[in-house]
């Protein structure tokens, strides 16, 4: 008996807890157990609601983890349209989109962020993603001089710069890229080798 | 004519999206051609211009309209021939979760109208629908491709082109193959032919950033077998005033000026044979276009 009682006692918390868990708690503690389809799903009761385009933005971000590209892309702009304002929107959909190598469209987004914030770092980089895919050689390099100048201390930006110069046949102003990489990143692997040619 | 309606259809696939003026690009491309016969009872020498315009959205989709002017210069005794064409495509790329990689769905509707006073060639309409894909890592390419060309005179030709393509070398080379599998109607119409098979090959590699002679790329083609009133999904064109095609091989070099235009220039010689003269003669050409992009 004491120990019905007991137990009956050790469940409460954990019942009362469980009956108190938000449908955002419960979708974060399914993704954190990977069960990401479901984690998407216990958002249903809120995708309506003030939080809505959160909500969507989570189910895009929820789909990305699965794979379900498409799917992702879709959540987001739905997240989009119910917050037009949304950066975080535009970042997310990128993701995605590139996964998917649609470049123009990543691009398209990444330059809807920078018109609204102008030097956004993460939109910055993942136009670079872009432009080197698309093989734009000569945007790419102004590109990331000016992105290395707004962020002196940043590597990534010349890296994109090297790679371009290389891809232009500049040997000499490729190196020189690579050489301010390994200032700021001295075991930078591809600059290294670069270098050593 | 019927240019609306064909707009209508191929920007159908855009119906509901927002449009921005900024997510489409344009690409322009002029182009001349000239050949000479060798061995022909007939014909002399070939020339040709044209010009195509591109329009894509994004990675959604896009359109594109060719126009062509050819001329056939023939012996003494027969009548040269005047050729225009128009040509309309478009093209819906999807990635359907489902699916990995792209799916392109595209409808390619061609119309040639010329002088031949007999109307064998003349008044020519195709419609060539087409599915491809392209892997994610965009190194394998296969495609399905159909044509259904109508013809004056009782002949109507059904082509059938499955396609393969490859990357090779980390992407510095593609090799696609095209088999052309092509029945007519008419076999009287046809240089006695009932069916021909066709088998084309090409080959492209891309220079690094110090190609030869400044070359961004060079290509190399050759096509055994052979065919007759072929459509061609990568020239966007209808082999309409030819006779049986037994062969080809032609070599391309192509030079970027700037970021944003080009230069091909395509040598060629081609094998021909008119069954009706029991005449087998060649055709040497060349091809230069210029290109430009948005």
């Amino acid at each position: 008996m004491k120990r019905t009682i007991l137990l009956a006692l050790l469940a409460f918390p954990l019942t009362s807890l469980a009956a108190e868990e938000s449908a955002w708690q419960k979708s974060y503690r399914l993704e954190y157990q990977q069960k990401f389809s479901e984690a998407a799903i216990a958002l249903n009761p809120v995708d309506n609601g003030r939080d809505a385009d959160l909500a969507l933005m989570r189910k895009g971000w929820l789909a990305y983890q699965r794979a379900r590209y498409g799917e992702a892309v879709e959540m987001y702009q739905k997240a989009l349209e119910k917050n037009p304002a949304s950066l975080e929107a535009r970042q997310g959909v990128m993701l995605p989109l590139m996964a998917q190598q649609r470049w123009r469209e990543v691009a398209s987004y990444a330059r809807k962020v920078i018109a609204d914030s102008a030097w956004d770092y993460t939109a910055h980089t993942r136009l670079l993603v872009a432009e080197e895919a698309m093989r734009d050689w000569a945007t790419l390099a102004a590109h990331a001089e000016r992105l290395s100048e707004h962020y002196p201390g940043d590597a990534t930006a010349l890296v994109y710069l090297a790679r371009a110069h290389a891809w232009m046949g500049n040997g000499k102003e490729a190196k020189d890229a690579y050489n301010r990489v390994l200032a700021r990143y001295p075991g930078h692997i591809e600059a290294s080798q670069y270098v050593a040619k | 004519m019927k240019m609306n309606a064909l707009f209508a259809l191929a920007c159908a696939g855009f119906s509901g999206q927002v449009l921005a003026v900024g997510d489409w690009s344009l690409n322009g491309e002029m182009n001349a051609s000239g050949g000479t016969y060798s061995g022909s009872q007939l014909r002399d020498r070939v020339s040709g211009y044209g010009a195509t315009l591109s329009a894509d959205y994004l990675e959604r989709g896009g359109l594109t309209l060719g126009l062509s002017r050819s001329f056939v210069k023939m012996k003494p005794g027969s009548n040269d021939i005047k050729q225009s064409s128009v040509f309309t495509s478009g093209r819906m790329h999807l990635t359907p979760d489902s699916l990995p990689g792209r799916l392109t769905l595209r409808l390619d509707l061609h119309k040639v109208d010329n002088d031949d006073v007999s109307r064998d060639t003349d008044e020519v309409s195709a419609y060539a629908p087409q599915v491809a894909w392209l892997s994610p890592d965009r190194q394998t390419y296969m495609d399905l491709g159909y044509a259904k060309s109508r013809y004056q005179n009782n002949l109507k030709v059904t082509q059938y082109t499955p396609t393969f393509g490859k990357g090779l070398n980390d992407g510095a080379d593609w090799m696609q193959f095209r088999a052309y599998l092509i029945d007519m109607s008419n076999a009287a119409r046809a240089q006695g032919k009932s069916a021909t098979f066709a088998l084309e090959s090409k080959w492209t590699h891309w220079f690094g950033p110090k190609g030869p002679i400044g070359l961004d790329n060079v290509r190399a083609g050759l096509l055994l077998g052979s065919r007759v009133y072929a459509v061609d999904p990568d020239g966007g064109s209808v082999s309409n005033l030819a006779d049986s095609q037994r062969g080809d091989f032609n070599v391309a070099g192509e030079w970027k000026l700037g970021q944003s235009s080009s230069i091909l220039a395509i040598l060629g010689h081609g094998r021909f044979r008119n069954a009706t003269l029991s005449n087998d003669y060649t055709l040497n050409y060349g091809y230069v276009s210029w290109s430009g992009k948005w």
